[in-house]
């Protein structure tokens, strides 16, 4: 993990260049609250692929992607004007994925990437399976998009922004939310009723 | 051409939306940019304060690079207010529909809507139909045109309070507390919380989706509910949610609460939660 030459965000503390996939030995090593520049390859997937994702595992099917130790990105781009390698493409809300994390996070998935805080349930399935759970900044998805590579459709493209993408990154910026420590950067909020 | 009324064409409605739905999706409106900045600025904690600077600089990337300014183009509402002397022709909703369309291929845009939403959700492919608002209050002879452009995550988190009469604004505040608290960190802070109190059910809601479209900064003119809005604004600052979720002083860039006649058994509340891209933009034709 390198530091990085574009770390005037915010000032205090240093963004930590990872190369993806995580390993289990780089999971371990993160801490809520850290700031990362992810790069490498990211699947997206959102509402409806989850449905999908999760039907073909109930049904005993192979799925139509391999998610061992690869980051879940909760996310729908915006289609990639001409000339660019892609559109935008920020963070969607996670806990409409509270469902199907555990199930995904079973299958080994390293790191789920989406905005706000999750339910009690999921931080704990993550933990018990050796998941992290990484936030980007809701609405940055112009910056965001500007660090895709390239992009491709994975799966369900008739789904078209909800099907699975395949996105090589770039410094991509994201904030360990939970870690594998029980660490989390959302214990400051209000409980909810 | 003033003398009698003014009926619009078609052709102008088109072309109206087509050119709102660009800036809207592409540029953040002035008062919001510099109330992120501002914020960015005066934010004490490092966490929160980096989540602010990205936003800013989301911004300049959007601008700059013409890319949209969130992947949720939003599901997007046309707001028309006929000046005197002005009239709408018949077909005026799919000629929005068609400069909608038109800016969904040439940006491009995500399509966010789908159909058949409890069962097929088939992506509609356009982001149309357009929810069209008409009122009266243009100037004089023009038809003063405003796109909003509402993502899907803080549309999610609307809340519809039907308050005792009696609860008055000690009620209001708590309710909408409540809904802040519920979904606030869901709805991409810093938010704009817009509340309409009175009016029916929704009613409510529609009076608190309208006060997104005043200027941040600007306070009802009546005193009393002015002050309820810096109240509310500091009360939800208070709760420290911060931007992006991640805890600081800024979780509400503003507070409007707009308010219409009530039936004597009820009053509706409604709180409508913006995320920080408040992406609306208004042309006079």
């Amino acid at each position: 993990m390198g530091k990085s030459e574009m770390s005037d965000h915010g000032g205090e503390q240093e963004e930590k260049r990872v190369r993806l996939p995580l390993t289990m030995d780089a999971r371990k090593g993160l801490k809520a609250g850290d700031r990362l520049l992810l790069s490498g390859r990211l699947i997206t997937a959102r509402d409806q692929a989850h449905r999908r994702l999760l039907d073909a595992l109930e049904k005993g099917e192979p799925l139509p992607v391999e998610l061992r130790d690869e980051t879940i990105y909760y996310a729908g781009p915006s289609p990639a004007p001409a000339g660019k390698p892609a559109g935008s493409v920020g963070p969607t809300t996670a806990a409409r994925m509270d469902p199907y994390t555990a199930h995904l996070a079973a299958e080994g998935v390293a790191a789920f990437i989406g905005k706000g805080p999750r339910s009690p349930g999921v931080r704990r399935a993550l933990r018990e399976h050796g998941s992290i759970y990484l936030v980007g900044v809701g609405g940055a998805a112009a910056l965001l998009g500007s660090k895709v590579r390239a992009i491709r459709v994975a799966a369900y493209e008739e789904l078209g922004p909800e099907a699975v993408y395949e996105l090589e990154v770039e410094d991509f910026p994201v904030v360990v939310a939970y870690d594998l420590a029980g660490g989390d950067v959302f214990s400051h909020l209000p409980p909810t009723a | 051409m003033m003398s009698g009324s003014r009926e619009l064409d078609l052709k102008t409605v088109s072309a109206a939306v087509e050119e709102l739905a660009f800036q809207a999706s592409l540029e953040l409106p002035a008062d919001i940019e510099e109330s992120l900045l501002r914020a960015a600025e005066s934010e004490s904690k490092p966490l929160a304060r980096y989540a602010l600077r990205m936003l800013a600089e989301n911004a300049h990337v959007a601008r700059s690079e013409g890319l949209p300014l969130c992947q949720d183009t939003g599901m997007f509402h046309l707001f028309i207010e006929l000046g005197e002397g002005t009239s709408l022709p018949s077909g005026y909703i799919a000629a929005a529909d068609r400069g909608l369309r038109e800016a969904t291929a040439k940006i491009p845009l995500r399509s966010s809507l789908v159909d058949d939403p409890l069962f097929g959700r088939a992506n509609r492919g356009d982001n149309t139909p357009v929810v069209v608002h008409v009122d009266e209050g243009g100037p004089a002879g023009k038809v003063r045109l405003t796109l909003l452009a509402k993502g899907g995550g803080s549309e999610n988190a609307t809340h519809l309070f039907m308050l005792l009469p009696g609860e008055g604004w000690e009620g209001v505040k708590r309710v909408v507390l409540e809904a802040v608290i519920a979904k606030g960190a869901q709805a991409c802070p810093p938010i704009v919380v817009g509340v309409g109190v009175g009016s029916d059910a929704s009613g409510a809601i529609e009076l608190a989706l309208k006060s997104l479209l005043r200027p941040l900064g600007s306070r009802h003119q009546r005193e009393s509910l002015a002050a309820c809005e810096d109240e509310m604004l500091e009360s939800i600052n208070a709760l420290g949610i911060g931007a992006a979720g991640l805890g600081g002083d800024i979780t509400a860039l503003d507070v409007h609460v707009e308010e219409a006649p009530a039936h004597i058994a009820s009053l509706p509340v409604g709180v409508v939660l913006c995320c920080h891209a408040l992406r609306r933009r208004t042309l006079e034709v």
